[in-house]
């Protein structure tokens, strides 16, 4: 520190209209046990009450798709199958009856769709370009213009690393974060960062792509680890196993309110050795993950990396230091569901 | 573009940043990037170790990071690549300028001199109150910065004038090897090299960098863990070693602590940090208290007021420190330098700038008493090319 190199500017202060909390569906309410009253003026809030509106759509919920096709290795992807495999899974998500008011819960025609994809370990253990193909038709089928869709992480070598092509051009776009963040920091919690602007400024929805791998420091990286593209600074939280840092991260309200779904690619998993690739400890898990509950999904993700890690004779996360604990806290800020025993798995 | 062409047309516009747009990393848009434009600036990073399963822990700093591959420590600049630790950083400024040396601030090393001043990015701390935070906080690649090697450097200092090169703006220790060489290359043109650091360092490599530099600044952010815990993502303690290695070593320090309100600015902390430096230090290390100003994560406290400083002056001096001064406050008798024995001003300076230097081989003119300090250029330690 010490000395200034340039003269002190004051920077923009972004203003977010805050939009709130999102209102918890009767449904869902009942499913979790608790009461969702209708608020009225002068009733007091109950703690549970506060808390159950904080949590995201369709809470707990987790659909687990599998399809003998997916398990094939050395086939490419059928991105047809996995596309009707994903309108299912919504349609199962949301409990509707078509594609369309299915995938009406989470964006529509006038949104801009950003697919937070996470290719730090390259091709063989970042989102099968069949699966974010398939994606983008879904998107496509309910209305989302072409123009409309960014794919991004961090940087752009990132993207081109797992085989996606840049495009800053017409059409579906692909580029990263790269220089492009806020120019001031937001506080959200424990974590001060400047947000990518992709998220903060051209996206009204976010759908939230990550792989099934483990995480040397934060236990696990399933949907919320992917989270950390967001932020300039990630290398600033991964101590104490990124806890309280995730949680304070998904809980922040404009995280809270675009994040809307959150896909897991665990067609390829792996349980040691993340983030990067180690092809000794994948496996051919064969599945893909769809949750609006980021905390329930990897929480799940979480257990079927425990529980290989088990089969395989590994020592447990826990016992390796670096149980994710974050899991935990993040329900503690309703963020999502992380007790297994409340979370429902719909396989199909 | 040749060095001589950039540098030397702004060397007079003293504390300008250099960098032409010219220099800014872009990926290219709609291609396929195969050999990245920033594979340049990787180079092999020191003090480190190689733990099992592909994984290094760095040595460099006290945080010590443990970290797998693909991934890179706490600093942001130092990554690693299937077991081998690398730095990001080589070669890699995102600011160079031309500073006077006061401005480090160095009020007892070559006086009036220039500094060529270079930075990367990254730090191994997050200080709320950084004033350099949008360099020091972010990663290499998410700013933009320039190709310009240790050779660059010493030739840059040569043909901007430059006495000194100081690595600064952000936390050198993180960008080690750029400035070891750097150092080295400017050791071979005569040019000294100092270090602005917070001095979170481990002992191995800050005595090996004792070899090479000539000076250096420490900041000391406060007297208390819980200070450097909260408001640094630092410790204390390695960096009250610190400062006792370089007494150890010899090398010409000074310290600089920024006062910040309700914060650091208590008279018994104070007390304390000076009584602290006059036992273990000694009384002639130059100690400068400066004022805060509301920046980055901290804009909700205001300046620190002139009187505090003053007043922590005031108790540097009771507590029998030779050389205290004030910053980002002018004009100011605590911007002087007096003699510790007959009171007489030897050096006046407004701001970074000198009116008046009477010091006369390395002496008090008035009563012999010696001033501690490097000078003229024969005061310089012999370091190593």
């Amino acid at each position: 520190m010490g000395e200034k190199d340039k003269e002190f500017k004051q920077g923009r202060r972004e203003f977010f209209s805050d939009a709130g909390q999102r209102a918890l569906g009767i449904a869902g309410a009942v499913f979790l046990g608790l009461t969702a009253t209708m608020q009225s003026i002068g009733k007091e809030i109950s703690v549970s009450d506060e808390k159950s509106n904080l949590l995201p759509k369709f809470a707990g919920r987790v659909v687990r798709i599998s399809d003998p096709t997916f398990k094939v290795s050395g086939n490419a992807l059928n991105s047809t199958i996995i596309e009707k495999k994903l309108n299912e899974a919504l349609k199962q998500l949301t409990r509707k009856n078509s594609e369309q008011t299915a995938w009406g819960e989470f964006v529509s025609k006038k949104d801009v769709v950003g697919i937070k994809l996470n290719c730090l370990a390259g091709r063989g253990l970042s989102p099968h370009p069949e699966l974010v193909s398939a994606i983008v038709n879904c998107l496509k089928t309910v209305g989302v213009k072409d123009d409309n869709i960014i794919l991004f992480d961090r940087t752009d070598r990132d993207l081109t690393s797992a085989g996606f092509e840049i495009n800053r051009g017409s059409g579906v776009k692909c580029f990263g974060n790269n220089q492009d963040f806020e120019s001031e920091p937001t506080q959200m919690g424990s974590v001060g960062s400047c947000l990518s602007l992709i998220f903060s400024k051209m996206c009204s929805v976010i759908i939230n792509v990550g792989v099934l791998k483990d995480h040397d420091l934060s236990g696990v990286s399933v949907c919320m680890k992917n989270l950390f593209g967001l932020i300039h600074n990630p290398n600033k939280y991964h101590f104490y196993t990124c806890n309280p840092y995730l949680a304070d991260l998904v809980s922040y309200d404009m995280v809270r309110k675009k994040v809307r779904l959150n896909i897991c690619d665990s067609i390829i998993a792996q349980y040691h050795g993340g983030p990067s690739r180690k092809t000794q400890f994948q496996w051919q898990l064969g599945e893909i993950l769809v949750s609006s509950d980021i905390v329930a999904i990897d929480s799940i993700g979480a257990q079927i990396i425990e529980e290989k890690r088990k089969e395989k004779g590994m020592r447990s996360l826990k016992d390796d230091g670096r149980e994710p604990i974050w899991l935990k806290t993040s329900e503690d800020k309703s963020a999502g569901i992380a007790d297994l025993k409340k979370v429902e798995v719909i396989n199909l | 573009m040749g060095i001589s062409n950039f540098i030397c047309p702004y060397a007079e516009k003293l504390g300008k940043l250099l960098i032409p747009e010219s220099f800014c990393e872009e990926a290219p848009s709609a291609t396929k990037v195969k050999n990245d434009p920033s594979d340049q600036f990787i180079a092999s990073a020191r003090h480190w170790e190689k733990l099992e399963e592909l994984r290094v822990r760095c040595v460099l700093c006290p945080k010590e990071c443990r970290v797998a591959d693909q991934e890179r420590g706490y600093c942001g600049v130092r990554e690693n690549h299937k077991g081998e630790y690398k730095t990001l950083v080589y070669s890699r400024p995102c600011s160079i300028a031309v500073d006077p040396i006061e401005k480090k601030p160095l009020f007892h090393f070559l006086p009036n001199s220039l500094a060529l001043s270079i930075a990367t990015a990254g730090c191994n701390m997050e200080c709320k109150f950084c004033q350099n935070w949008e360099i020091s906080q972010f990663r290499p690649e998410q700013i933009k910065s320039t190709y310009f090697t240790p050779e660059n450097v010493a030739e840059a200092a040569v043909n901007s004038g430059s006495k000194v090169i100081a690595y600064t703006y952000t936390e050198p220790v993180i960008f080690y090897e750029y400035m070891f060489d750097s150092a080295i290359c400017g050791n071979k043109k005569n040019i000294a090299s100092v270090m602005i650091s917070n001095g979170y360092i481990k002992e191995k490599p800050l005595r090996e960098l004792c070899r090479v530099l000539s000076g250096i600044k420490i900041d000391l952010k406060a007297f208390t863990e819980k200070f450097y815990k909260e408001m640094c993502s630092g410790e204390l303690k390695p960096v009250l070693r610190t400062l006792e290695i370089l007494k150890e070593e010899n090398m010409w320090f000074e310290i600089v602590v920024l006062i910040v309100p309700t914060l650091n600015d208590s008279v018994q902390e104070n007390k304390e940090m000076c009584q602290w430096i006059v036992k273990t230090l000694g009384p002639d290390v130059p100690v400068h208290f400066s004022r805060f100003h509301p920046i980055y994560k901290v804009k909700n406290l205001p300046p620190t007021p002139v009187k505090t400083i003053e007043t922590i002056r005031k108790i540097a001096i009771d507590e029998g420190c030779h050389f205290v001064y004030v910053g980002n406050v002018s004009p100011s008798e605590g911007e002087k330098t007096f003699c510790p024995n007959c009171k007489q001003t030897l050096i006046s300076r407004i701001g970074l700038y000198i009116e008046r230097n009477i010091i006369q081989n390395g002496q008090c003119p008035k009563c012999k008493t010696k001033i501690p300090g490097i000078w003229t250029e024969s005061d310089l330690p012999k370091k190593q090319v």
